[in-house]
């Protein structure tokens, strides 16, 4: 258990071609041990959903860069809940105004980071979220 | 807070006190820094070679600057139930200062797909207006722009700014389709387009997928052909340099990647016949307008002299005829923060004055939004009211290059000069821009220089205020207008715009007569198949109202490519045949 690592997807649905999160993402999180799979931008929910199943993924991140988050979302949702994987958790990042934070997260989305969020934030919750929600890890109070 | 506190603390946490690209600058410049520079050689007169003190004369008593607006406002209006010729009226009426428009296309305009491509979803009207044929101009919601085209045969400067090659090439040619079935004179078109395929493929974003190859030789096609039709129009900016710098590289590599891409483009040009007097000149510089101060003033100033260098020692041009280019900035919208939006007010402003004191010909200030949203109508009239204070309350503009002579400026210019050329002699050595893009030796730099802004904003190398440091002045969250959401529900994935985009898509699909549409695609593919110019095809395309997907995939396949570069939409049933 102990040497598992989380694997994640990252990736940005359909045009929004702003990619540079993608690639200071992926190595902030192989830095901090974690197993990326990039696929980059122009991705369709359908296309994500797949990977994450076909790559045993513990978690989807999409980074944004436009307000279509907010439809790209809906999408992604669906194509889980049809495939029975919503134990797949997603975490979204992007220019994403604080008052969507709430509706977002009640969709289900385990994480937002906005403008300002630091690398070791970002990486720190996730690990903490996937080991506590996907892998039932009780961490031990210090 | 102190002030002997204040700067100690800067320099505890920033260790070494240098300039936004890393120059190590002394306390104080003396006459012996700049012993070395000969005033006629390399000094002289605004307006006269090497240009380092401005492009003209008189600079600003000639012409003030190009103030310009975006439109992103008019389509938030639009959303208050008002029309989008209403909605443009009335952003153009209330800033005041306005003398240009600049548009920017949606995903898929830039994409240069179909508003019905897969990838494009909730994307719709995203990032800019959607154009997807010159029949939205002569018969949709677009017919207020078509207005603006006869504006700007009499003086208005319609800029084009989706930046990407065929996108802004798209836009272009629908422009000419719809000015000459309207009448319109296109010899007086007057504006300018970015136009640079190169550099979406060095920054990694906004490539779309595009071939490299399609891009280049649609906007090489769209610079020879408005050289010889529409000679107000500047075809290109010769290499988009406000947005590889948003990508997180340094001032040096900014300018190198700009005149690396220009020679790309000029040669292209004297290759194809075109005498470089009639050509060097038309690709306007256009810079970003950064944070650092006196970095950008003196790019700005050294940008110039470089352009006086190569037109002179790699072009044989005459020194005593050459013309120098506009100088343009576009403000760094990466400089602003979503933290305290007022700041951004702030950081505008300094950008705004370093541009002037660098002799800017034309200049796009950002908004408060910007880390957030595109303008809204507060934000487009805070802006306005920045250019028109530095005009006409501060007085900045009175005399030309007024800091010319400082010892430090001139040391500094002179420095960023010799480091642009020699970075740029290395790239010309690996074979030019086109070929470090194919080989990705470019891209890797870019990757390292974005990973290293990174570095040093999470390190507080460099401070951001609000965002990496003074995290006090976040205590009292000033509220200022932003862009209201649209109207209706929000967790709708399309608002009312997007949805009455759509249906306009849907309208146009409809009424098409398909007749007309493909003898004028069939002729566009064997122009793409052949070496001849594509311009006046695409122009007979749109007026036979073909949609933008339909054109470029035609060229696209011309030209050996796949029709859609995702390959995810097949060829039109009704030409997949006629071809064949």
């Amino acid at each position: 258990m102990e040497d598992k690592k989380v694997r994640i997807i990252l990736a940005k649905l359909g045009l929004d071609d702003h990619s540079r999160p993608l690639y200071v993402l992926s190595k902030a999180f192989r830095d901090a041990g974690m197993e990326v799979i990039n696929l980059g931008p122009f991705q369709t929910p359908e296309l994500v959903v797949k990977a994450a199943v076909d790559e045993d993924a513990d978690a989807i991140g999409l980074s944004f860069h436009t307000v279509s988050y907010i439809g790209w979302i809906g999408r992604v949702m669906k194509v889980l809940k049809m495939k029975k994987r919503e134990d797949i958790l997603l975490f979204i990042g992007g220019a994403i105004p604080e008052e969507d934070e709430e509706a977002i997260e009640d969709a289900g989305v385990k994480g937002v980071f906005r403008p300002g969020t630091s690398l070791e934030e970002i990486t720190d919750s996730i690990i903490s979220t996937v080991k506590r929600e996907r892998w039932r890890v009780v961490e031990a109070k210090p | 807070m102190g002030h002997g506190k204040f700067t100690d603390d800067l320099r505890k946490i920033k260790g070494d006190l240098k300039t936004q690209s890393g120059y190590d600058v002394k306390e104080v410049y003396v006459p012996d820094d700049i012993a070395n520079l000969d005033f006629e050689g390399d000094i002289g007169m605004p307006g006269t070679f090497p240009f380092v003190r401005g492009t003209y004369p008189r600079m600003y008593r000639e012409k003030l600057w190009v103030r310009g607006a975006t439109p992103g406002s008019v389509r938030y209006a639009q959303d208050e139930g008002k029309t989008e010729e209403e909605a443009m009226e009335e952003m153009l009426e209330k800033a005041i200062v306005t003398t240009g428009l600049r548009s920017s296309g949606d995903c898929h305009q830039l994409a240069t797909v179909d508003p019905d491509h897969p990838l494009v979803g909730p994307d719709i009207g995203n990032c800019g207006g959607p154009l997807f044929a010159a029949w939205q101009y002569l018969h949709g919601k677009l017919g207020w722009y078509a207005k603006l085209m006869a504006r700007s045969t009499q003086g208005f400067v319609l800029e084009l700014g989706n930046a990407c090659g065929p996108a802004d090439v798209c836009q272009f040619t629908m422009m000419i389709a719809t000015m000459e079935t309207l009448g319109m004179d296109i010899t007086k078109l007057r504006g300018n387009m970015v136009n640079d395929p190169l550099h979406v493929h060095i920054i990694r974003s906004m490539s779309y997928k595009q071939p490299l190859e399609v891009g280049f030789r649609v906007s090489t096609d769209a610079m020879e052909w408005c050289v010889k039709n529409t000679p107000l129009f500047r075809p290109t900016n010769g290499g988009c340099a406000y947005n590889m710098r948003e990508s997180g590289i340094n001032t040096i590599q900014e300018l190198a990647f700009r005149f690396g891409n220009y020679i790309e483009y000029t040669d292209e040009m004297v290759r194809r016949g075109i005498s470089f007097e009639s050509w060097g000149h038309r690709p306007a510089i256009a810079l970003s307008g950064e944070i650092d101060f006196f970095e950008t003033i003196c790019k700005l100033r050294a940008a110039r002299r470089i352009y006086a260098r190569l037109a002179t020692e790699r072009y044989g041009a005459d020194p005593k005829t050459l013309r120098c280019p506009p100088c343009n900035t576009n403000l760094a919208g990466d400089s602003m923060t979503l933290q305290q939006p007022i700041f951004n007010v702030i950081r505008n402003t300094i950008e705004a004055i370093a541009s002037v004191l660098g002799g800017v010909n034309g200049m796009e200030l950002k908004h408060y939004t910007e880390a957030i949203s595109p303008p809204s109508p507060e934000a487009v009239t805070v802006s306005s009211a920045i250019e028109a204070i530095i005009a006409d309350e501060a007085n900045i503009p009175l005399v030309a290059d007024p800091l010319g002579g400082s010892y430090y400026v001139e040391w500094l210019t002179t420095r960023i000069e010799s480091d642009v050329m020699a970075y740029l002699q290395k790239i010309l050595d690996m074979g030019g821009m086109r070929e470090v893009i194919k080989t990705g030796w470019l891209q890797e730099e870019v990757e390292k220089a974005a990973q290293e802004r990174q570095r040093e904003l999470e390190e507080r190398q460099k401070i951001k205020v609000g965002l990496n440091a003074y995290q006090s002045l976040l205590d009292w969250p000033i509220k200022l207008p932003m862009l209201r959401r649209e109207s209706g529900n929000p967790y709708e994935p399309w608002g009312p715009t997007q949805k009455s985009d759509w249906e306009e898509w849907e309208t146009f699909k409809r009424n098409r007569d398909l007749s007309q549409i493909k003898p004028a695609l069939e002729h566009l593919y064997q122009v793409a198949k052949s070496d001849k110019n594509l311009i006046r095809a695409m122009v007979e395309a749109w007026k036979a109202n073909a949609s933008i997907g339909e054109v470029m995939g035609v060229i696209r396949a011309g030209m050996g490519f796949s029709y859609d570069q995702f390959e995810m939409v097949p060829v039109p049933e009704f030409l997949e045949l006629s071809w064949r």
